[in-house]
């Protein structure tokens, strides 16, 4: 193991000594694309107080619903649940059938006069009269 | 957060084991370069709000990503060139030939003293040798050699357990020193 680990160490010191000879050209072109990554930074320094924070909230939020994962699946149901009962009672045709209660039960003809069709009949001819 | 300078810095002090890194895998120079930049301009863009200490580790798994990256999109040209064409590059790197690197080196550093050549060529036969090592092995070899991580460090850059890793720093050693005993470099 101390040879395996002796031989790796001889051999990663010639790879530095290589590291001395690159390419000019490939060395200025790393001092490039470092130069490119250290304004980038420098630049997302600059906006710090917003992104960091908005980054710090999301990440709060996360890890708060990650530890309570148990309430938070079953607060969600309860939420869907809720939801659900809400929208069925406020939906349009609930609304409808409602109103047409209210009207018949409003209505100073009974409900059953709606139903016969020689009541309509007898109206139109008694209010030519 | 780290400051620029600190970023400065570490990828100063990481940029050209990064760029030979990537040579190994990709072997082709440019497209080192083009990973290595990409990597660092991901950490800046992504991590730049982390410790410094916790850079050499990110910087290692972005590079590593990058290199996949690479290696997906170059699957694909390849296949759709081989679709469309029936003619192909002969730059292929598969065969190198040792010798003919060694020549070169030769050619290059024929003014400087004898000891400065030899290491020279010493350095072009590990290059070598490491280029032919398995994916893994390579880059077990240097996160924990070269990077000078530690076995759990290297695992968590590799995205595999502390075992795989010694196992295959214990291969690449072996390779490695098999294959400098067969050109008849000394240990």
């Amino acid at each position: 193991m101390n040879q395996e680990h002796e031989t790796a160490k001889k051999i990663v010191g010639l790879l530095d000594q290589g590291l001395t000879k690159l390419d000019t050209k490939i060395i200025a072109k790393l001092a490039s694309a470092r130069s490119q990554a250290v304004t980038l930074l420098a630049w997302q320094a600059q906006s710090q107080p917003v992104t960091v924070g908005h980054h710090a909230l999301m990440r709060q939020a996360a890890d708060y619903f990650h530890g309570h994962r148990g309430w938070m699946s079953a607060a969600l149901v309860c939420i869907a649940i809720l939801v659900a009962f809400v929208a069925t009672q406020q939906s349009p045709s609930q609304q409808a059938v409602e109103q047409g209660d209210a009207f018949l039960l409003a209505s100073e003809l009974p409900p059953e006069a709606y139903l016969d069709k020689g009541f309509d009949a007898w109206l139109k001819h008694s209010s030519r009269h | 957060m780290a400051t620029p300078q600190e970023l400065s810095d570490f990828l100063a002090e990481v940029e050209r084991r990064a760029f030979k890194q990537t040579a190994y895998a990709v072997r082709d120079d440019h497209a080192a370069l083009d990973i290595v930049q990409d990597a660092m301009l991901k950490l800046a863009q992504s991590y730049g709000a982390r410790p410094v200490t916790e850079y050499p580790m990110l910087f290692q798994r972005i590079l590593q990503n990058t290199m996949r990256d690479y290696w997906r999109r170059q699957k694909v040209r390849n296949l759709w060139t081989t679709l469309f064409s029936s003619f192909t590059s002969n730059d292929d790197d598969d065969e190198h030939d040792p010798l003919e690197t060694l020549a070169s080196a030769n050619q290059q550093d024929s003014n400087e003293p004898l000891e400065q050549f030899e290491r020279s060529q010493t350095i072009a036969i590990i290059e070598q040798a490491l280029q032919k090592l398995p994916a893994r092995q390579r880059e077990a070899f240097i996160l924990r050699y070269w990077e000078d991580m530690d076995v759990a460090e290297t695992a968590a850059a590799m995205g595999c357990s502390q075992g795989s890793v010694k196992t295959h720093c214990s291969r690449a050693v072996h390779a490695l020193a098999a294959m400098l005993e067969r050109q008849g470099v000394e240990r």
